[in-house]
């Protein structure tokens, strides 16, 4: 089985594979034992780390597969014979589509905190260390934020801040009790190392009515 | 009246004694975190392990080669993009197929602050709490689970499955401060010692592919044993200073500085604008790291570290305080 076989049978558990690339693997996978049972053991070793000790394992994905594809129609029939006057239509809507999703993909996943709470540390120096987020009770007024969705800087973004991490890792003695599992971040696809919020200046955080992102429960305890 | 006594002493005895086995197991599970440390840097190993974060899996594959010729090693993923980190002797290399980049930083000067010790992360001032607790199998092998529990929700928490004669991370999961998984990894299978190919080590990218990302430019900082310009007034219980570098001469401003608790690290960097790549301001997630980056003035704040974004963005405005008064 070819490299790049493995690499479409990954996308497509991750949902990073684009439909007809999808329905083509999909129809391989019938006919193809091999890609079928590395399409399984992916499954279970997913599941397994989800779920440790889990007993469902899948079995059989390559027979279920075929019948179920010997009583539908084709698909990839139906979609070589669109209407022609559909197809800028529906190119639109495919770049919308893509748009929209960009939009939400890129959303802030990480909160902002409400600039106003930014001197939350600068109680007196006895004081323990607290997080802006439990200083106030005016947290509850914390009200979203949107932003535009910008891509050319997120991945230049992220190729420095992979820069600051191999020096963090490199200096850092305790990043050396956990090995390579410390560079795995760097490893990982690039999907994940997003700018999430909006901007912040010194100037700003003097205006406390600038809006901000929701706090996430979990910094919120 | 005596059966009270009586009562009271067996409640005495039962607590000093549940006191001594939790006081033991956190002693012992310290020892298995020391033997995985030594274990992780120190053997020869090669394996392929699944990640998983935020509900994708990635396949990757380490090889860890420790000889006369001192440490290798080359982690690259084996879906998805290429992506290779490279370490041996002369520093780290990152390459990036998707983003056109390599990213190089040459190796690091030794810090003159002293390595801490593991103690540190047990006992009322630490900010964990450690247990052994049961074994598996994973990859073969016999694996026992080091528990880490956070005290707070500045740092995260972890699950180590431990090779069970030589201490070596066969799963490891981050755990959030409610024990909620934030990532896993686990083994699929495992080389050691003399099973290992060397040949893996070889990277299959072609340098000429790539260009070098200028970055920071950490040509030129030394390691000092100088209290750093700036610092952060208040830190979470257990963090400390382990490491400050700032850069030689007078030419612009870059500093420095690494605050740990003994498991999780932060680092911050102050530099003058100007002096390298700014960042947006704001949080950044980049895997399982945290990083807030802000400016004050000239200068560029960034504190990044696997610890939860409210642990940089905190450290940061602190950092932010000091330079404001300085």
């Amino acid at each position: 089985m070819s490299k790049e076989s493995l690499e479409h049978l990954s996308s497509l558990m991750d949902g990073e594979l684009s439909n007809e690339a999808g329905l083509f693997l999909t129809r391989r996978m019938s006919t193809d034992e091999a890609l079928c049972d590395t399409w399984e053991r992916y499954h279970l070793i997913r599941d397994c780390i989800r779920q440790p000790g889990s007993k469902q394992i899948v079995t059989g994905l390559s027979a279920k597969l075929n019948a179920t594809l010997d009583e539908e129609d084709s698909p990839i029939e139906s979609v070589r014979r669109p209407n022609v006057w559909l197809k800028p239509l529906s190119g639109l809507a495919i770049a919308a589509s893509v748009a929209l999703m960009a939009v939400v993909v890129t959303a802030p996943q990480v909160s902002e905190l409400p600039a106003g709470n930014d001197t939350a540390l600068s109680q007196p120096v006895n004081a323990p260390f607290v997080s802006p987020n439990n200083v106030s009770p005016g947290n509850s007024s914390i009200t979203p934020v949107s932003q535009a969705a910008s891509y050319a800087p997120q991945q230049a973004d992220s190729n420095v801040l992979n820069s600051y991490l191999l020096r963090h890792n490199q200096v850092s003695q305790a990043a050396g009790r956990h090995g390579f599992v410390s560079y795995i971040p760097i490893v990982v696809t690039p999907a994940s190392p997003v700018e999430v919020n909006a901007a912040e200046t010194p100037e700003s955080n003097s205006d406390a009515t600038q809006p901000v992102t929701q706090v996430d429960a979990a910094e919120d305890k | 009246m005596r059966d009270l006594s009586r009562k009271s002493f067996l409640l005495l005895i039962s607590i000093s004694l549940s006191g001594l086995a939790l006081a033991e197991s956190s002693s012992s599970a310290r020892e298995w975190l020391e033997r995985m440390t030594t274990a992780m840097s120190q053997m020869s190993y090669q394996g392929s392990f699944v990640y998983v974060r935020g509900g994708t899996v990635e396949s990757m594959r380490i090889t860890h080669v420790t000889d006369e010729a001192g440490v290798r090693e080359r982690l690259y993923s084996v879906s998805g993009p290429h992506r290779e980190v490279i370490r041996d002797r002369e520093g780290v290399r990152c390459v990036l197929h998707d983003s056109s980049a390599i990213v190089k930083d040459h190796t690091v000067a030794n810090s003159y602050f002293p390595e801490l010790p593991l103690s540190i992360v047990e006992g009322d001032d630490s900010g964990y709490k450690l247990e052994v607790g049961g074994e598996t199998r994973i990859a073969g092998h016999t694996a026992r689970l080091v528990s880490v529990s956070p005290v707070d929700n500045f740092r995260y928490g972890y699950d180590f499955w431990l090779e069970e004669k030589s201490g070596l991370l066969l799963q490891w999961v981050l755990l959030d401060s409610g024990r909620k998984p934030l990532a896993k990894l686990m083994f699929t299978d495992i080389a050691l010692g003399s099973a290992i190919r060397l040949e893996e080590l070889e990277s299959g990218a072609r340098a000429e592919d790539f260009i070098e990302l200028k970055t920071f430019s950490p040509e030129k900082t030394v390691s000092t044993q100088s209290a750093p310009r700036w610092k952060p007034a208040k830190l979470p219980i257990g963090f400390q200073l382990t490491s400050h570098s700032h850069k030689a001469g007078a030419g612009g401003v870059y500093e420095h500085m690494v605050y740990s608790d003994g498991l999780a690290s932060v680092s911050v960097y102050v530099e003058e604008e100007g002096a390298g790549q700014f960042l947006h301001p704001g949080t950044s997630q980049l895997g399982t790291h945290n990083a807030y980056a802000r400016r004050q003035g000239e200068l560029q704040i960034l504190v990044i570290g696997e610890v939860p974004a409210i642990t940089v963005k905190s450290i940061a405005n602190e950092v932010a305080i000091s330079v404001a008064s300085n």
